[in-house]
């Protein structure tokens, strides 16, 4: 009877599988495993590939606070032919041959949860740009400022060019790094008032 | 329902249900490996042969459990249902934690769900301080959070408890959070470690500034003292306390504080510098004519804390316009400073001059509206007060109603001109001439629309008030915008963007509106309905008063509604609904979290009733009939329970017991002797909300009385049903019932030849009755309206057939109206009418045919809610009052009632009323020329238990002799009507 059980045991072990599990709650609304699996299978999320399980809950639970946030101030929707060209974007990515439907359900998402996260991913997009992108454009001092402090990451071949004829790089990169700046801060403002929950 | 578990016996079966026990305590949680994501694929699509749920262990058959998931055993699983049903069962609010194992089981696959139940924390618990400041913290914490912090807020009430800690002196306060579970029933204790600290003391206290009040003073005020704990928030109350103290002193631009205070690097020890800036003391003085008004509230220095030039600026402009109010339409008023070695000096100097009244209003250029019509709208009299602002408001009334007519660019203009008095010490007066440029009356052209593919365009259009060949209204824009945009909404595009633009012809005479709609959104659509916290009251109860259907269109209409709907019901004393988007999905399951009200109910209470009884004397040797007063005390009881089997059904019971003295007319030695209970009432009603599945309630009851009437006493046996119907208007309301009881009369104060036939006959009678009743009642309030009516008409028909010993036919009509004065809003006029009656079937008795109705059915007056020059009871014809002025009842009831109704003060009003009725043997002896009629007046105070009153009314006309006095008193609860 012992062995039975045991052969038993060890059979059932092998056999049972957690399909899926909360792993955060944010101000009520639920992380799960799947939505892990999904983004990293569907590349929902960049670079999800590449990440650990802990730094893309991190990433779900900031895009969730994030729509929250975004859904206060009612942003542009996304017109028909901007949703279809991000769908076509985001098909492309998929590997050769690859069958969206088998590939979605295998994720565990539906292909309306699919339109839903690139809808949101627009708006998304619509709102950060709008209230940061402009804001990040630095004067032309504070270009000037940058481009003194890393000189060497514009040299060519060793010399360090005229700043006139890398202003507009400068100027890109100044605005790409204040916007991120500005992103991050704004994520960790919209954490610390939120409730958040991480589930071990 | 929790199953325990089974011990492992030489069975197989026994064997099986341990092994997913022990599986379980080997599956770990973590980052979902290759192995396990290859694993999850496999099960995937694989057709689920069973779903159980383990709570910490328990295996558990809720069926609201399993009402909650989306995946559904004998179909294959779908990882999107299953994380659907995750988010659902976690929107019910009952676990913290979720997993979802899958065991393969043949070819299938069976699903665990795992569940952790929340463990709410219900009590605080501190470690690190004594009791008493444990007790402080609590309470504070309380205040803070409105009630105990949830477990996720531990952080905040660690910090919270800090900050008090911190006001209390220990500035450098340590706690550190941590939650403890307790499991059967699930809760949770929040442990809150303190480190307190050094105590912050106060080592040197020094007052700056300029202060009429001595240091010493200040600092005690201030609860500050070398060698005490440095308490922060109450250094702040106590400054506070001392501005106010200041300010009341005169010095109105006194400020106090203490930011400049210096706490040490190592906080044990504190400098307290408390800055004193008092200014100069003010002083308000008044000349010229008197102030219209109260001068706390048109010149508000001390309230502000101020003497600045724009407080008094806009003081003067208080007082000016305040002057005008009252017809002083050159009225002027001014400020000036200055100072003196009292102190500052304000001066308002107010002059009314002459007082102007209101002598005509001259029109021109009017053509679309009439002078009458004009006048109507200007609202000023002749002879009235001459008041500008008036005049204005109803000139901005004129503008605006030529504006709803298309004519936007119409300009009036208003001029005052002042004539002389006609004779001397006559008011002036004042003639307003109107001059109207109507300019050219706008209509709109045509309506287009584009954009719409959710809404016809006969929908978008009908939701607008601008129509094609209708006048443009300018203002009509913003508000159609809103109206398009809230007709999406009711379809669940609740983030539709509509944008509305004009086009005017050059000569401004047509208008084209563009209605674009710029983009509809996403479609909010509910998903699932998710019912937390309800112990008693059934889900099935619940859904059925929510009446959403999943996939049904989710707008801001329907979850108001759905708010209202689930208040009305009864049973909550809070219910919250909560929204949970599914993140990349459109649906949108909605959470209602109910807390439910107490089910039973206790109330008791007591009270006096006071007033005249007629007693039997003797008097000259003969029995007399004189009228005595009385105090009785009253007590009452009533029980009941709520939500009977978890629908909206209730039981209640109510008793209430008089004490008087002895009810016996016959023996004037014991009548009007203490004691009896001669009144008491017993009764027993059961309520159903929803009879038969209609939408009616239904009310049974039955009930024991014994009461006292000024001619006799009665004991009432009554057994009854009704169903009640709310009819389309939510003020309406239909009531059809039966009753059956028995009445016997008793102690009758009216000598047996004067009684009536109907009551020598049937001492005691049974009744078997059906009745109806109609109901609309608008009163903006039950106990003490001020606006609304209630109109009602009752019908009664008593019928041999169905059991009655005596058969008659009843009405009863009333009506009352309220209305608040707008031009004195402290005054109500409310009005009544009351017209009853009531007809006996003919009856054979000793070979006769008699019409008889008894007493119980027969109608009174006279009394506090009547004709209150009357006592209770005694007012009728003269051929249904015997000689001591006791009524028989009559069969026709007229009363009328007009009062006017003033508040004095919050609590305190006065009433004059003018009460006029009568009872007649027969409704065809009704006239209004027999009404009798009495004036009064009253005294009403709002108590806290409702409204009492105090009225004394007078008989209008030539005494009967059968009116004891000219006047009467009654004192009450409640208004007469």
């Amino acid at each position: 009877m012992l062995l039975l059980i045991s052969l038993l045991s060890s059979s059932a072990r092998a056999q049972d599988v957690v399909l899926d599990r909360m792993l955060a709650v944010v101000n009520g609304d639920v992380v799960t495993q799947s939505d892990v699996r999904a983004a990293r299978r569907l590349g929902l999320v960049a670079q999800a590939a590449s990440m650990d399980d802990d730094t893309l809950v991190t990433r779900l639970i900031e895009r969730r606070l994030m729509l929250l946030e975004v859904a206060r101030y009612a942003p542009v929707e996304p017109t028909a032919e901007q949703l279809a060209a991000r769908r076509t974007a985001w098909l492309a990515t998929l590997p050769a041959g690859a069958d969206m439907a088998t590939t979605l359900a295998g994720a565990g998402m539906r292909e309306s949860g699919l339109m839903a996260w690139l809808r949101d991913d627009l708006r998304m997009a619509a709102y950060i740009d709008s209230r940061f992108t402009a804001a990040a454009q630095p004067t032309r001092e504070q270009a000037l400022a940058y481009f003194r402090e890393h000189e060497a990451d514009f040299a060519v071949a060793g010399s360090t060019p005229e700043f006139a004829t890398v202003e507009a790089d400068v100027r890109r990169r100044v605005a790409a790094d204040r916007r991120a700046s500005r992103i991050k801060e704004w994520t960790e403002s919209l954490k610390q008032r939120a409730e958040i929950r991480i589930i071990r | 329902m929790r199953i325990a578990r089974s011990v492992a016996s030489s069975c197989l079966a026994g064997a099986l249900t341990l092994v997913p026990s022990a599986v379980r305590a080997q599956s770990a949680p973590g980052p979902v490996t290759t192995q396990q994501a290859d694993a999850i694929d496999r099960l995937s699509g694989r057709i689920v042969t069973a779903i159980h749920m383990d709570v910490e262990g328990h295996r558990t058959d809720e069926p609201e459990l399993m009402a909650l998931l989306d995946v559904q055993r004998n179909k294959p699983l779908n990882l999107a249902e299953l994380r659907a049903s995750i988010t659902q069962m976690h929107s019910a609010g009952r676990f913290d934690d979720i997993r979802v194992r899958g065991v393969l089981s043949g070819v299938g696959i069976e699903l665990i769900f795992d569940l952790v139940p929340r463990h709410p924390v219900d009590r605080v618990a501190f470690a690190g301080v004594t009791s008493d400041l444990a007790d402080a913290l609590e309470r504070d914490l309380r205040q803070r959070f409105n009630g105990l912090p949830r477990g996720a807020q531990a952080d905040a009430a660690a910090r919270a408890v800090e900050r008090t800690l911190a006001d209390r002196g220990f500035r450098q306060a340590q706690v550190r959070p941590a939650i403890e579970t307790s499991h059967l029933p699930d809760r949770a204790t929040l442990v809150l470690t303190v480190v307190p600290g050094p105590l912050t003391i106060i080592t040197s206290a020094k007052v700056e500034g300029a202060s009429p009040l001595a240091p010493a003073t200040v600092l005690k005020r201030a609860a500050v003292a070398v060698g005490q704990p440095y308490r922060s928030r109450e250094i702040d109350l106590g400054l506070d306390a001392l501005i106010e103290d200041l300010r009341g002193r005169g010095y109105y631009e006194a400020t106090v504080s203490h930011v400049r205070d210096v706490i040490s690097a190592d906080g044990r020890s504190a400098d307290v510098v408390i800055t004193v800036e008092s200014a100069v003391p003010v002083i308000l003085k008044f000349a010229g004519d008197p102030l219209p008004g109260k001068d706390s509230e048109l010149v508000p220095v001390k309230r502000e804390g101020s003497v600045d030039d724009d407080l008094l600026e806009d003081s003067v402009r208080r007082i000016e316009s305040a002057l005008r109010r009252d017809g002083y339409w050159k009225g002027r008023a001014k400020f000036e400073k200055s100072t003196t070695t009292a102190g500052k000096v304000i001066t308002i100097t107010v002059t009314r001059g002459l007082r102007y009244r209101f002598e005509r209003l001259e029109v021109s250029g009017n053509t679309q509206m009439t002078p009458d019509a004009i006048t109507a709208m200007v609202a000023l009299e002749r002879d009235a007060l001459f008041d500008e602002s008036k005049v204005a408001r109803g000139v901005a009334a004129l503008r605006d109603a030529y504006r709803q007519q298309g004519y936007a660019a119409a300009t009036l203009t208003a001029t005052a001109t002042e004539l002389a008095a006609s004779k001397p010490g006559d008011d002036p007066r004042v003639v307003e001439r109107l001059v109207i440029d109507e300019g050219v009356q706008t209509k709109v052209a045509d309506v287009v629309v584009t954009g719409a593919s959710k809404l016809s365009i006969t929908e978008v259009l009908s939701a607008m008030r601008l129509k094609r060949d209708g006048p443009y209204l300018a203002a009509f824009v913003s508000s159609d915008r809103e109206a398009i945009r809230q007709k999406f909404d009711e379809r669940g595009y609740g983030s539709a963007v509509i944008e509305l633009r004009t086009k005017l012809t050059d000569d401004r005479t047509r208008v084209t509106i563009q209605v674009d709609v710029v983009s509809e959104g996403a479609q909010t659509v509910l998903d699932h309905v998710i019912i937390a916290g309800n112990k008693r009251v059934s889900d099935a109860t619940i859904r059925a008063a929510v009446a959403l259907t999943p996939g049904q269109p989710l707008g801001m209409a329907a979850r108001g509604a759905l708010q209202q709907r689930l208040s009305a019901m009864g049973f909550f004393r809070r219910v919250s609904i909560t929204e949970v988007l599914h993140p990349g999905e459109s649906g949108t399951d909605l959470v209602i979290t109910v807390e439910e009200s107490p089910t039973t109910s206790i109330v008791y209470g007591g009270g006096l009733e006071a007033g005249l009884r007629a007693r039997s004397v003797i008097e000259n040797g003969q029995l007399a009939t004189v009228d005595k007063f009385e105090i009785a005390p009253r007590a009452s009881f009533e029980i009941g329970r709520t939500n009977l089997w978890g629908k909206n059904r209730s039981i209640n019971f109510n008793s209430g017991v008089s004490l008087r003295p002895r009810d016996e007319p016959d023996d004037p030695t014991r009548d009007g002797k203490c004691c009896g209970f001669s009144e008491y009432r017993v009764d027993g009603s059961f309520r159903e909300p929803s009879l038969f599945g209609w939408n009616a309630q239904g009310l049974a009851s039955v009930a024991v009385e014994q009461a006292i009437r000024n001619s006799f006493n009665f004991l009432r046996e009554n057994g009854s049903v009704q169903m009640l119907r709310r009819l389309q208007s939510r003020h309406a309301s239909f009531i059809a019932g039966y009753s059956l009881e028995r009445v016997k009369l008793s102690n009758q104060r009216i000598a047996a030849n004067e009684q009536l036939l109907v009551d020598r006959l049937f001492p005691q009678v049974r009744l078997s009755v059906l009745s109806t009743s109609v109901l609309r009642d608008t009163r903006n309030d039950q106990l003490s309206p001020s606006d609304g009516s209630q109109v009602s008409a009752d019908a009664n028909l008593g019928m041999r057939a169905i059991g009655s010993q005596v058969g008659f036919a009843k009405v009863f009509l009333q009506g009352f109206a309220y209305r608040r004065l707008e031009a004195a809003p402290r005054v109500v006029l409310a009005g009544g009418a009351r017209v009853g009656l009531v007809r006996g079937f003919a009856q054979t008795i000793n070979g006769a045919e008699v019409e008889l109705v008894p007493a119980s059915q027969r109608f009174f007056s006279g009394g506090s809610t009547t004709v209150r020059g009357f006592q209770q009871d005694r007012l009728g014809a003269a051929n249904i009052l015997d000689e001591n002025g006791l009524s028989n009842g009559g069969n026709g009831l007229m009363v009328f009632n007009a009062e006017i109704r003033t508040a004095i003060t919050r609590e305190l009003g006065l009433a004059t009323f003018l009460d006029t009725g009568s009872v007649f043997a027969r409704v065809g002896e009704m006239r209004l020329g027999d009404l009798r009629t009495s004036v009064g007046a009253g005294i009403r105070y709002r108590s806290p238990l409702g409204p009492l009153r105090f009225d004394v009314g007078w008989k209008v006309g030539a005494l009967r002799t059968t009116d004891a006095r000219r006047w009467e008193f009654h004192f009450s609860i409640g208004e007469a009507f």
